[in-house]
């Protein structure tokens, strides 16, 4: 058997290991209009398949080639978070992350590594008042959305109830997660911005909104460091023994995150790489997720655990949050 | 002609036109092992190329399958040449960042736009003190080069030269290239912590090395608020004469920059996204470019304008900028 033959042969074992209900041989035959024998002739590699069946055969059961076929040329495919088209509506956005976290969920063992520039959606989910902000501004500002064109943001009447019901499910699948985080000072910054310019813009309907955000922003704080003190996560009002996933959590001085996240799922490494402020492109890719394994575990090394142990420095940080708070606010 | 013959037309017409100078024949003989004549067989499209052959090919010349292919899937290819480098070198990846820019300055119709978390690298290089700290931090704590393991900061006796002149080539190649920018005030944040770790863990080597980088960055930010009241780039005490590429700087406050390089040459769009700290992956993906472009002018429509114009804005921002700055004496 030559290389040529393996390879196709690869192929055609990777779309059945992805599709082990689809009968191949039957399949092929109408895809690409050939007979029976032409198509196991092809699925034992003896018969070469052409440039054009080729893209048939991705395009019908979505492979991205370069990565099946572990192409060595530089170059990485990623899937988009906008899927193929371009996604403006939050809902369905969320909707999208809640199948990727599910997805991650069905693993046996699943860790999360986040290296990371904001909070995490699921943590901003965990204080419904914020929950509800972070989403307001997401769609009028980031996503465009033309149903809050000249809103103002009021948390008694955030109009999409269904979001919010999202958002919740979102912390729960999150809360099953093992995950290392790596945090700094500017972790909570983006958002202290965001409440001050929405102060500043006359974007909360009244003084009272502004005042239940800020104070719904220090219960997060606490909560997160509540989970930091355990190693654990959990949900806001929930009992401590239910089962959660670990939270390790590091202070790193050395560089900005970039919201970049890394899970391992039964020891396959996952890569999702942010951009354009909430989308996020996902790969495979064997080497690129090895480089930024690489890196992450560097950052951790020089990084100090905050999570379980080292109280005096989780004090220390958590204290400047709520300081940088103080001094963005009311200043 | 079926389609078949088509896409592998189309595949060598691509190889052609990117590497005019090769004998695409030659190549193929050598790379596949096979005959002259079989050679061109496959590149007029009479003889198909097998998947082991394609690969060989793509691998040689870089290409990735799915864009040869034009598959609809919803991926999205990107080069990232670094994930190749069995060691990644600092000098080499400046190299790259230089021909990139050169890359980019071959086109007449150009511009360049920059969602800034921190300084873009190159930036750092306008003044030595400043470019040689950086890189020595860079070199030490982020490539873990085991040399720079014990090693204290000192602004004599590094042998850094060769990286202070290639920045100093990106800084002159940037200059020629139209720039849209858009900073914040946290841009300067990774830096000033940058040099508040090595004040505390000691690497630092005299208070004098502390003190000299410390006003190198702040003589730094003078030269950058000087390029932009007058909008315009240009090196320190560098010369009238040479063209000077205009920038437009605004300051953003609704999300943190995450440093995204989008650039326009001719009628092409390009995305730059970071990765790992350094690296940058790169798509010309025209669905995926138009979702950045996009995302990019929506956050300039929410920020000030703070180049050419803007004075009062200007001058608050920068204050406040070196005012950290300088805090990181006492």
């Amino acid at each position: 058997m030559n290389a040529t033959t393996d390879l196709q042969q690869q192929l055609f074992n990777f779309i059945k290991s992805s599709q082990p209900h689809i009968s191949l041989a039957d399949e092929l035959c109408d895809l690409l209009d050939i007979s029976h024998d032409s198509a196991y002739r092809r699925i034992r590699g003896e018969k070469p398949l052409s440039l054009s069946e080729l893209k048939v055969v991705c395009e019908k059961y979505n492979i991205a080639l370069d990565q099946v076929l572990q192409l060595n040329s530089g170059t990485v495919v990623f899937r988009s978070s906008d899927g193929s088209g371009d996604i403006r509506d939050l809902k369905i956005y969320l909707e999208g992350l809640l199948r990727e976290v599910k997805f991650f969920n069905g693993f046996k063992q699943k860790e999360m590594l986040v290296l990371a520039k904001d909070f995490a959606v699921f943590q901003f989910f965990l204080v419904p008042e914020i929950a509800a902000f972070k989403c307001f501004f997401w769609m009028r500002h980031i996503l465009l959305d033309e149903r809050l064109t000249r809103a103002k943001f009021s948390v008694r009447s955030f109009p999409f109830p269904e979001i919010l019901e999202l958002a919740k499910q979102l912390t729960k699948e999150y809360a099953q997660l093992d995950s290392v985080e790596l945090w700094n000072e500017e972790t909570v910054r983006s958002t202290l911005r965001q409440i001050r310019y929405y102060k500043e813009s006359g974007l909360f309907e009244t003084g009272e909104d502004a005042e239940i955000i800020y104070r719904a922003f220090d219960e997060l704080l606490d909560h997160l460091q509540h989970m930091a003190e355990r190693g654990v996560k959990s949900m806001k009002g929930e009992s401590d023994l239910v089962k959660k996933g670990s939270f390790q959590l590091f202070v790193n001085e050395i560089i900005l995150g970039n919201n970049t996240y890394i899970l391992k799922l039964d020891g396959k490494p996952y890569a999702y790489i942010n951009y354009a402020v909430l989308k996020y492109l996902s790969t495979q890719d064997p080497k690129f997720c090895g480089n930024l394994y690489n890196s992450f575990q560097n950052l951790v090394s020089r990084s100090t655990l905050i999570s379980k142990v080292g109280e005096k420095d989780r004090n220390h940080f958590f204290n400047i949050l709520r300081e940088e708070g103080m001094k963005l606010l009311h200043h | 002609m079926d389609a078949t013959t088509d896409l592998q037309q189309q595949l060598f017409n691509f190889i052609k036109s990117s590497q005019p100078h090769i004998s695409l024949a030659d190549e193929l003989c050598d790379l596949l092992d096979i005959s002259h004549d079989s050679a061109y067989r496959r590149i007029r499209g009479e003889k198909p190329l097998t998947l082991n052959e394609l690969k060989r090919i793509c691998e040689r010349y870089h290409i990735s399958l799915d864009q040869v292919l034009q598959l609809q899937n919803d991926a999205v290819v990107f080069h990232a040449s670094d994930i190749n480098r069995p060691v990644f070198l600092f000098i080499d990846y400046l190299k790259g960042m230089l021909q990139q820019f050169k890359y980019l300055n071959s086109f007449k119709e150009r511009q360049m736009l920059y969602l800034c978390k921190d300084l873009p690298i190159w930036q750092f290089y306008l003044f030595p003190e400043l470019a040689i700290f950086k890189t020595f931090f860079w070199i030490k704590t982020l490539l873990n080069q085991p040399e720079y393991n014990r090693q204290q900061f000192s602004l004599s006796g590094n042998s850094l030269d060769e990286c202070l002149e290639i920045g100093r080539q990106i800084n002159r190649e940037y200059n020629q290239l139209p720039c849209i920018e858009l900073w914040n005030k946290e841009s300067i944040n990774s830096t000033l912590s940058q040099i508040q770790y090595c004040k505390d863990a000691d690497i630092f080597k005299t208070r004098t090395d502390l003190e000299v980088v410390v006003d190198s960055f702040e003589k730094t930010l003078d030269h950058l608020e000087q390029q932009a009241e007058k909008g315009l780039k240009f090196t320190p005490g560098g010369s009238d004469v040479t063209y000077r590429s205009p920038l437009q700087m605004y300051i953003n406050e609704v999300v943190i920059g995450s440093n995204t390089i989008l650039a326009e040459v001719d009628e092409t769009k390009i995305s730059f996204i970071p990765y790992n700290v350094f690296s940058y992956m790169i798509t010309r993906d025209v669905r995926f470019n138009e979702s950045t472009f996009h995302a990019f002018k929506n956050l300039v429509s929410r920020s000030t304008l703070i180049s050419g114009t803007g004075e009062k804005e200007r001058n608050k921002f920068f204050r406040l900028l070196k005012e950290k700055v300088r805090d990181l004496k006492k």
